[in-house]
């Protein structure tokens, strides 16, 4: 059952002069930020974020003309700004209409959508970056400090496995996860019918055997599927103590959803693993860099934290001006991680920044479903639709 | 006149708490015996004049009687207080006395006995009387459901009936209960003879599922597009106004509310035209608070429309949204006062873009000889109405609203 972890993938370079094009210009805007990353989870000051933010976005612009277009539309001046909050955010449904990258794509992620042009496209020509954001932030926030430098974690992923899912960035990200941090009996467990529990149970009871902790990785939905399986017969399984659980993407555009606190008991009950065991991934397709929570580092389970490299604001729906923390509105994520397409990414989730920790924001679920319904056909209504 | 929730037949009118699936069988039980007797005494010269006063109390009542009414209806339905008076204008009126008139004279009588189950499931405001004038005129009893979200607009109005003729009080019931309350729902269908529907299309397969199981015939509104077509040589300032009011009234919630101009003209001085037109109506309807679900599809197509090159107005997100853009963009848009521009070289490839919304069109404003010369083939696409702009919303009583007659879903 445990996959080759070398499998025969293609593998881009990973050297950031070569990547994304010829031009000294990409090769430089690219290689300090690679280096910013690379720097670690230290603090970036606001007058070195914003020139970075300020040069990446300027580089975006020479780069991607529909940007230039739009600046020009606005009559907005980059030139002019001091602060990265300066710059629109761009939002995340962009990426399904408009090709937004400033040079040729190595790697192609798409959103997943019920269509085609529901489908976020990002071409990314510096997948190497993406993967320097990987090896700085996962460890720091995903794996106990005694495992970030021993020689492998035991990972089961509930997944896809990227060779079936060649244009996920999640199972990119994986990929690369299990590659580098995990162990040799590391496994996949995702299937095209979805979660394989008996294979996940199998591989969980070996790891039990051997009393190694493991690490599972899974979206919401997929351990709600897994933990669904187990409860139909009965069954538990004790994971030893130690094993985390990497948990992402909550219930997108499922018709069901469970509330995350009856998912953690769950997960308590059926796996032995407790909440503050696990630990929350905030990304997407549209983005470079995720946010986490900081449990496995004392804090909240709740509160997710962007990286260094990465800036989070909460904005008012309408004006897209920034809210005070405790107040509701919408993502908006600047990540210099993606400097080869879109810097500033409006998402269409709702948050807010936590009034008890102002560095970290609390999520508070998409920001779908119009309140206010009457008998003209909007496109919302085109989902319902389409979903039939 | 204090807000009620429900409007009961005064044998019923004791009964306290949550409904249950038995008491609506004894409602509609009522109705279906009392409710009949009634209608069958009451003459149509008696009924015009009973709705007719009715009316008038909603158009003119005095602010005092009208207010915590209107304040309800206000903050349920999200509008602004002048926008729900400019909502409420036009559907009162458009059931007022001439038009009423017309309705009931014309109406045949039900042949089949039994109660219409009438639901009105979404936040327009006003909505109880398109449907409730019809069934009258045929003779059918009917019980109104409103929207949870709307529970306010219905009782009072068939309060005010009741008052004035209290056979009416037998005929005509409104409550409100939870939307997808299975059980209150399929029972409902069961003791129905007529379904009648207006909302969204989630809601309407519910409520189709529940009338397939009962075998209930049943008649939907589901959610509709409407547009305007615009000559070459139309002047834009001259009926931008219209048009925005067009746009406007309903805060664009309306199944005649325009979404989608396509123009053969100036596409550039016809958007700047309707986004000023737009802004002062914004002055005198303020648009009622935008939810974030709206304002991201908002954000989106502004963006995505500045990105692919096309134009896009500089407005407040409140006040409305102006692109123009491809004809083949051309579609339902995320509302709170949007609307597409799309320029053609002539109206008549509008028809063209229009094709594929074949059977989820309503209404056509229409500006110029050219654009007039397409009105069949308009109805043709299943365009139920045409108007100049500004009048497309004052649809009367006799209005064929989804190409079906009025009183077709009651007899």
């Amino acid at each position: 059952m445990a996959k080759e972890r070398k499998a025969a993938i293609e593998r881009t370079p990973v050297d950031p002069l070569e990547d994304g094009g010829k031009d000294a210009d990409s090769s430089d805007i690219v290689a300090r930020i690679t280096r910013l990353v690379a720097r670690g989870m230290g603090a970036i000051d606001e007058p070195m974020f914003s020139a970075a933010a300020r040069e990446a976005f300027a580089f975006q612009c020479r780069h991607i003309p529909a940007l230039r277009d739009l600046c020009r539309a606005r009559g907005l001046d980059p030139a002019s700004w001091r602060h990265w909050t300066e710059i629109p955010p761009i939002p995340a449904a962009a990426f399904a209409a408009v090709p937004l990258h400033a040079a040729p794509a190595r790697e192609v992620f798409r959103s997943s959508g019920t269509t085609d042009d529901q489908r976020s496209i990002h071409h990314h020509p510096f997948p190497h970056l993406y993967r320097t954001v990987i090896d700085v932030s996962f460890p720091y926030h995903c794996l106990p400090a005694e495992r970030r430098e021993a020689p492998g974690t035991p990972m089961l992923s509930l997944i896809p496995d990227r060779r079936f899912a060649p244009d996920s960035s999640l199972a990119f990200m994986v990929d690369h996860v299990l590659d580098h941090f995990g162990a040799a009996s590391s496994a996949y467990a995702f299937g095209e019918h979805g979660v394989e529990a008996a294979d996940a149970n199998a591989w969980c009871r070996a790891r039990m055997d051997e009393g190694t902790a493991p690490m599972i990785l899974a979206t919401a939905f997929a351990l709600a599927q897994w933990l669904e399986a187990l409860e139909a017969k009965g069954e538990t399984l004790s994971l030893p103590a130690g094993a985390t659980i990497f948990e992402t993407g909550g219930f997108k555009g499922r018709v069901r959803s469970i509330v995350r606190a009856e998912l953690l008991r769950r997960i308590d009950r059926s796996l032995g693993v407790p909440p503050d065991r696990v630990v929350r991934e905030y990304g997407m397709t549209e983005l470079s860099s995720q946010l986490y929570s900081r449990n496995l580092r004392g804090g909240d389970g709740e509160r997710l934290v962007p990286p260094p490299w990465a800036r989070v604001q909460i904005v008012d729906h309408e004006t897209l001006t920034a809210l005070p923390a405790g107040h509701t509105g919408l993502i908006a994520v600047l990540d210099l991680a993606n400097v080869g397409s879109v810097l500033h990414v409006l998402t269409e989730d709702l948050g807010r920044v936590s009034p008890e920790d102002p560095e970290a924001i609390e999520l508070l679920g998409r920001a779908d479903g119009a309140t206010l319904r009457g008998c003209s056909l909007v496109v919302e209504a085109l989902a319902f639709r389409t979903r039939e | 006149m204090s807000l009620v929730r429900s409007a009961l037949p005064t044998a019923l009118r004791d009964r306290t708490g949550d409904w249950t699936s038995d008491d609506l069988e004894r409602l509609f039980a009522h109705l279906a015996h009392a409710g009949h007797a009634a209608l069958d005494r009451l003459s149509a010269d008696r009924l015009l004049d009973v709705w007719s006063d009715t009316v008038r109390q909603f158009q003119r009542g005095s602010r005092s009687e009208q207010e915590s009414l209107r304040a309800g209806l206000a903050e349920s339905c999200g509008l602004s207080a002048a926008a729900l008076d400019a909502a409420l204008e036009v559907v009162l009126e458009g059931v007022a006395e001439p038009h009423a008139k017309r309705l009931l004279t014309s109406a045949k009588r039900a042949e089949v006995d039994g109660v219409a189950w009438v639901v009105l499931a979404g936040n327009i405001p006003g909505l109880a009387v398109q449907a409730l004038l019809p069934a009258l005129a045929v003779g059918r009893p009917v019980l109104i459901k409103s929207s949870s979200a709307e529970p306010h607009f219905a009782p009072a109005f068939v309060t005010a009936l009741g008052e004035r003729e209290p056979g009416l009080r037998d005929a005509v019931a409104a409550l409100a209960w939870r939307g997808g309350d299975s059980n209150l729902d399929a029972a409902a269908a069961r003791h129905a003879t007529r379904m009648v529907a207006f909302g969204g299309a989630e809601a309407i397969a519910e409520l189709g599922a529940h009338a397939a199981a009962s075998e209930t015939r049943f008649v939907a509104y589901g959610p509709k597009l409407s547009v305007a077509l615009v000559d070459a040589g139309v002047d834009p300032e001259a009926i931008a106004p219209g048009l925005a009011e067009d746009v406007a009234r309903f805060d664009q919630r309306g199944c005649l509310s325009v979404q989608v101009v396509f123009t053969a003209g100036d596409a550039h001085a016809l958007a700047k035209a309707v986004g000023e037109a737009l802004r002062e109506t914004a002055e005198r309807w303020p648009a009622g608070a935008l939810d974030p679900a709206t304002a991201v599809q908002i954000h989106r197509l502004r963006t995505t429309t500045a990105l692919a090159g096309g134009e896009v107005l500089d407005l407040p997100l409140r006040t409305g949204t102006v692109v123009v853009q491809s004809p083949d963009a051309a579609g339902p848009g995320p509302g709170g006062r949007t609307v597409r521009i799309h320029p053609v070289d002539t109206l008549r490839d509008a028809l063209g873009a229009l094709a594929p919304w074949r059977g989820h069109l309503q209404g056509a404003a229409l500006a110029g000889p050219g654009a007039w010369a397409l009105a069949d083939a308009l109805t043709d696409l299943g365009v139920s109405r045409t108007a100049p702009p500004g009048a497309l919303q004052r649809a009367e009583a006799s209005w064929a609203n989804g190409g079906l007659d009025p009183t077709a879903p009651f007899l």
